[in-house]
């Protein structure tokens, strides 16, 4: 009795489920066919993106708010987005790329992944060194990768530029995560387009040189680890500083105000920068909606909201960024070409695994 | 005389195992979509990874596993082996709490661990406050051994939940022969039990290898090179599928072979006697020192593997409560149920289908099929994700067709656009671990209640799902947790798979831990874990209490 | 060596119904003792309290002149030295039979394996695992392995239920000859009666209450 009993629950189980699954499916055509049948059809537009800030859901809200256009998003890692829309091709669904690194972005569009958009807006928003120079992305937040260094220990006269820190009297005092992060990858790609690939190779091996520690955990983890006496200098995103001044952790915060932010190369080529940025899918289904939201993202009231929530700043000039970041002073940009960086990359990666930075 | 009404026609190939067989091309067209992309020619990308990446890679990748095993194997089999032999105080309690550990996904616990040993720790924080002077190497857990310690602790539970049951219910006799013959209990243990085990064990040493060597997570935070993370840089972060698709196919084919390995080993010696008819185990108490001492050293453990990161992430996620957004956590939630739930329940379909078939099968073609159902697991779950992309969109441009038929207006990526694909993905991908606990199963109850049945006129599957099923419920049971689990805290996948706008739990924490925010990522990690140990209460209740067939 | 059971009292849980209450019994030195009664009345349980897996029975049981339990004392069952054959023999899977064989002796020696093998007419099947052997092969390669240890009392559950009807006659007689030529104290218990009578010296009829 109790046996049939069981195997009957298992079999109402199956079914249920598989009738759901079908639901699900057939619910979710419903609504798209829906949306494309009526007359007053309402407006989307589907994002692949790999930024995954919650201040970045209310800005689409808003931007919902105010265009009546609703904003569909898959979040995932660049990469594998990237290989989604290689994948999906011709039949995706993306309208609009967007993802957190210059060199992601170049790499979307000589995957011919993206289409050129000629938008005033746009172009009148951003510098041109932040977005693609035939126009087939945009960058529309910055990040510098500054120096941080010990206030105790190390005096900021000392410091220069990038280049400064393969001198041997830093030897055992360097803090930096590993090759395989972008960030580090697009800093090396930019020495390399200004300063060749042989000396590029040369920095990047006396880094190896003069490293404290073998490369591990996240930028947050460089700044612990200075703090914890490992290093003295780290080489990091003002980003992350910026969220470990404000970290929900009181201990955190404490530690990170023993440090400071230097701004390398300002006598020289600038600071090494990167950006978030967007660009519309080549097989786009809703190519105006999709330029509408990058309009939308360069304009003024997103660009706010980007340098007051996230310790990012703004490109559009008009803008200021936010308080925490005016306090670490203004700073001079490299004004390398991003698409350089993407360009670069391969070549970056190679030089990093070649010097045996880990 | 209804005989003549069936058909009577003598098969060579039964529809049975046919239709077994069609399930696994199946689940492995994803593998074949990737596969049938591997180029061995050689190139400057390969030549690279030769001269500067591949030693650190493979050797790193040895080490990690070969002592992963060890140590996982050590913690899984002592537990194993005391909860199954002897009995003490509160023993029923710290039964399943052994479990529990396998509820921390392996990357949150690498963060976490990463976190409170950190300089802003709470062990720094605490000795600095007392005066102690703390070298930061000495709790560095960033590096090989910590990851073989953090996958040691919440992988475990693999070997212990194999070992265990099979000691419970097959050693009974076995081991009361030896102590009748005056055998103390290490002698017993390295000659008895150790050899009894093997099966189990290898098979938990199996999953929990497979499981270290497609993952990713935690090797990418230590910043340790390995296959799987070579794998991805070079995938993802160059751009060169070669180099990566040929390195997951040298995997692979190094899993099979290390598995055809031990098949070989095994040779003639079994290790179940056929009736299955052993008596399960009369535990021993343990009296006094020896009953609290076993309880003081499993409760030290848990409180390593479970308590104390669960405890440091809820100060975590407390501390950063008010900056999570949680707005959408019924939808969340739903989301994560319905997508766990529904692979779950097919991949154990599948596999009840798979092992009840392969019993009428030739052992050689059986274990060829058993082998094909684990290749998933094998390959880092990005992988699986992108053959998975590769072979939906080929479907779904083949029904097209069939969609504007009913929908006139239908888009083509029909199937790929829903959670179809993403279901479909966890099923090829996590066969392996519902197969162990259902195979097992179906191979210790042999086929003579299937033929019993049968000669009372009652066909084969018929009989599989009135007789065998419910005789198999605390195995079903068993398989549904672990893979219900493994779902629930898997990444890769349902990152790349997903809907639009198909928010689950693993992916609000990836969104916070990727940024660095452990913090914020406690909270919906937290709900994962408690989520899975929710699903391991509620089944071990079912599998242990009333309304359950009771255990022979 | 003579086997005395006095006064034996049993049950599973607290609350469970007896299965002994006041049980006793004796068995010469050399003697086959058979117990015969239906199933579930409590022989297999027997077996077990006697060899000392069953641990919370009460009451007194000595071999000879060693005492292996009463109110005061328990001796463990690793080091009552009685020899028990499972009824379905509990031969371990991955061992050979002279593997299995030798698990029981104290000291390995080939001497003693060469003799039991002949005694249990195993020669020849050393090397085969016991899922290669019929089920009258298995029971003499469970036997051999008890006898290795050289034990004061042999203990058998059910000697004849695994094996097939045809063979027992004969199978009935090894077993006699090979205990016979040992003067090994025996209880064995079925539920056979032609089984009893002739292979035991004196039966017991076990009833449920």
């Amino acid at each position: 009795m109790k046996a049939f009993k069981f195997t009957k629950l298992l079999a109402i189980g199956l079914t249920a489920t598989m009738l759901f699954a079908g639901c699900s499916s057939t619910s979710q055509k419903a609504t798209e066919s829906g949306s494309k049948g009526d007359e007053t059809k309402p407006e989307y537009v589907n994002l692949y993106t790999d930024r995954h800030y919650d201040s970045d859901d209310s800005l689409y809200n808003a931007f919902t708010q105010k265009t009546g256009i609703k904003v569909n998003i898959v979040k995932g890692k660049s990469d594998e987005l990237i290989e989604r829309l290689k994948t999906e091709g011709a039949d995706t669904e993306a309208d609009l790329f967007i993802t957190a690194d210059a060199g992601r972005l170049h790499r979307a569009k000589s995957s011919s992944l993206l289409q050129p958009v000629d938008s005033q807006i746009l172009k009148a928003n951003i510098p041109e060194n932040l977005r693609d120079s035939e126009n087939y992305w945009f960058g529309f937040t910055k990040r510098a990768r500054v120096i941080v260094y010990a206030k105790d220990r190390i005096n900021p006269a000392e410091l220069s530029t990038y280049e400064n820190l393969t001198n041997p009297k830093w030897k055992g005092k360097i803090l930096v995560r590993g090759s395989d992060s972008i960030y580090n990858q697009s800093l090396l790609a930019s020495f390399i387009e200004i300063m060749g690939e042989e000396n590029a190779k040369k920095w990047a091996a006396g880094i190896v040189a003069n490293m404290a520690r073998a490369p591990k955990g996240g930028d947050r983890d460089q700044a612990k680890a200075i703090a914890a006496g490992e290093g003295d200098i780290a080489i990091m995103n003002t980003y992350y500083f910026g969220l470990m001044l404000n970290s929900s952790d009181p201990e955190e915060k404490k530690v990170t105000e023993k440090l400071a932010v230097f701004f390398p190369d300002q006598d020289g080529s600038g600071t090494h920068i990167n950006v978030s940025g967007g660009g519309v899918v080549k097989d786009a289904k809703n190519k105006e909606n999709a330029i509408k939201l990058l309009e939308f993202l360069a304009g003024e009231k997103a660009q706010k909201s980007y340098a007051e929530a996230n310790y990012e700043y703004p490109v559009l000039k008009s803008v200021d960024s936010s308080d925490l970041l005016k306090s670490w002073g203004s700073f001079k940009e490299q004004s390398v070409s991003l698409s350089k960086l993407g360009e670069l990359n391969e070549k970056a990666v190679k030089i990093l695994n070649e010097v045996g930075w880990k | 005389m209804n005989i003549l009404k069936k058909t009577n026609i003598k098969r060579k190939v039964s529809i049975r195992t046919l239709l077994a067989f069609l399930f696994i091309i199946i689940i492995n067209l994803p593998i074949i979509a990737i596969i049938s992309r591997v180029n061995f020619s050689s190139n400057d990308n390969w030549e690279h990874f030769k001269q500067y990446l591949l030693l650190d890679a493979v050797s790193n990748t040895f080490y990690l596993v070969l002592f992963t095993l060890l140590l996982s194997g050590i913690i899984g089999v002592l537990f194993a082996v005391i909860v199954a032999l002897f009995d003490f105080p509160l023993k029923h309690l710290f039964k399943w709490v052994l479990y529990i550990p396998i509820t921390i996904p392996p990357y949150i616990a690498a963060y976490v661990y990463a976190g409170m040993l950190s300089y802003t720790g709470i062990i720094q924080r605490l000795c600095r406050s007392w005066g102690i002077d703390l070298k930061p190497q000495w709790l560095d857990i960033m590096n090989l051994r910590g990851a073989v310690f953090i996958y040691s602790i919440t992988l475990y539970p693999y070997i212990y939940g194999a070992v265990k049951s099979f000691l419970e219910n097959h050693s009974g006799n076995l081991v009361d022969t030896a102590r009748v013959l005056g055998y103390k209990p290490i002698k017993l243990f390295g000659k008895v039990i150790l050899p009894l085990i093997r099966i189990p064990l290898i098979g938990g040493l199996m999953l929990v290898m497979m499981e270290v060597v497609s993952d990713y997570g935690v090797v990418k935070y230590f910043n340790i090179q390995t296959m799987s993370s070579t794998i991805f840089q070079s995938w993802f972060g160059m751009g060169e599928t070669g180099v990566a698709i040929r390195l997951s196919f040298y995997v692979m084919i190094c899993i099979i072979a290390l598995q055809g390995i031990e098949e070989i080993m095994r040779g003639r010696k079994k290790y179940v006697i056929g009736s299955g008819r052993g008596r399960p185990i009369k535990p021993v108490k343990l009296k006094g020192f020896k009953g609290y001492a076993v309880i003081i050293l499993i409760t030290l453990f848990i409180g390593i593997a479970f308590i104390v990161p669960v405890g440091q992430m809820l100060v975590w996620a407390m501390l950063a409560f008010y900056k999570v957004n949680l707005s959408n956590l019924n939808q969340i939630l739903f989301n994560t149920l319905i997508y766990c739930i529904l692979a779950t329940v097919l991949i154990l379909a599948l596999n009840v289908w798979i092992a009840h078939s392969r019993r009428w099968m030739a052992a050689k073609s059986g274990l060829i099929m058993s082998k094909l159902t684990q290749l998933g697991y094998s390959m880092p779950g990005a992988i699986i994700a992108v053959g998975t992309i590769t072979v939906f969109v080929a479907i779904d441009g083949l029904l097209h067709p069939l969609y504007r038929y009913f929908d006139p207006n239908s888009k083509k990526l029909l199937l790929s656009s829903s959670i179809t694909m993403l279901v479909f993905a966890f099923v090829v991908r996590y066969m392996a671990i519902g197969f162990n606990s259902v195979n097992s199963a179906f191979a210790k109850i042999g086929v003579k209640y299937n033929d019993a049945a049968r000669t009372l006129g009652i066909g084969r599957t018929k009989a599989m799902m009135k007789i065998e099923l419910p005789m198999l419920k605390s195995s079903l049971i068993t398989g549904f947790i672990l893979t219900f689990i493994d779902i629930i805290k898997e990444l890769p996948l349902t990152l790349l798979l997903r809907p639009f706008n198909y928010n689950t739990l693993a992916s609000r924490v990836y969104e916070y831990a990727n940024d660095e925010r452990i913090h914020e990522a406690s909270v919906p990690a937290l709900i994962i874990i408690s989520l899975s140990t929710l699903a391991v209460i509620l089944l071990v209740r079912i599998s242990s209490g009333k309304g359950g067939i009771k255990k022979r | 060596m003579k086997l005395v059971i006095e006064n034996l009292h049993f049950r599973y849980h607290p609350k469970a119904e007896k299965i002994f209450n006041g049980f006793s019994l004796s068995v010469e030195e050399g003697e086959i003792l058979a117990v015969l009664g239906s199933s579930g009345c409590g022989k297999s349980t027997l077996l077990r309290i006697i060899s000392g897996l069953e641990e919370n029975a009460q009451g007194s049981i000595r071999i000879g002149n060693t005492v292996f339990q009463n109110k005061l004392l328990f001796v463990p069952v690793e080091k009552r030295n009685i020899g028990f054959v499972f009824q379905d023999y509990a031969l371990f899977p991955f061992m050979t039979v002279e593997q299995n064989i030798k698990f029981g002796m104290k000291k390995p020696s080939s001497e003693q394996l060469h003799q039991l093998l002949e005694l249990t007419q195993l020669k020849g099947l050393e090397n085969r695992y016991p899922h290669e052997l019929s089920g009258g092969q298995q029971q003499r390669t469970a036997l051999a392995r008890t006898l290795a240890s050289k034990p004061a009392l042999l203990l058998m559950d059910e000697p004849f239920s695994n094996l097939d009807t045809n063979l027992v006659d004969e199978l009935r007689k090894d077993l006699k000859r090979i205990i016979k030529s040992q003067k090994i104290t025996t209880v064995l218990v079925t539920h056979n009666k032609e089984d009893a009578d002739f292979l035991a010296d004196k039966i017991v009829q076990l009833s449920a209450e």
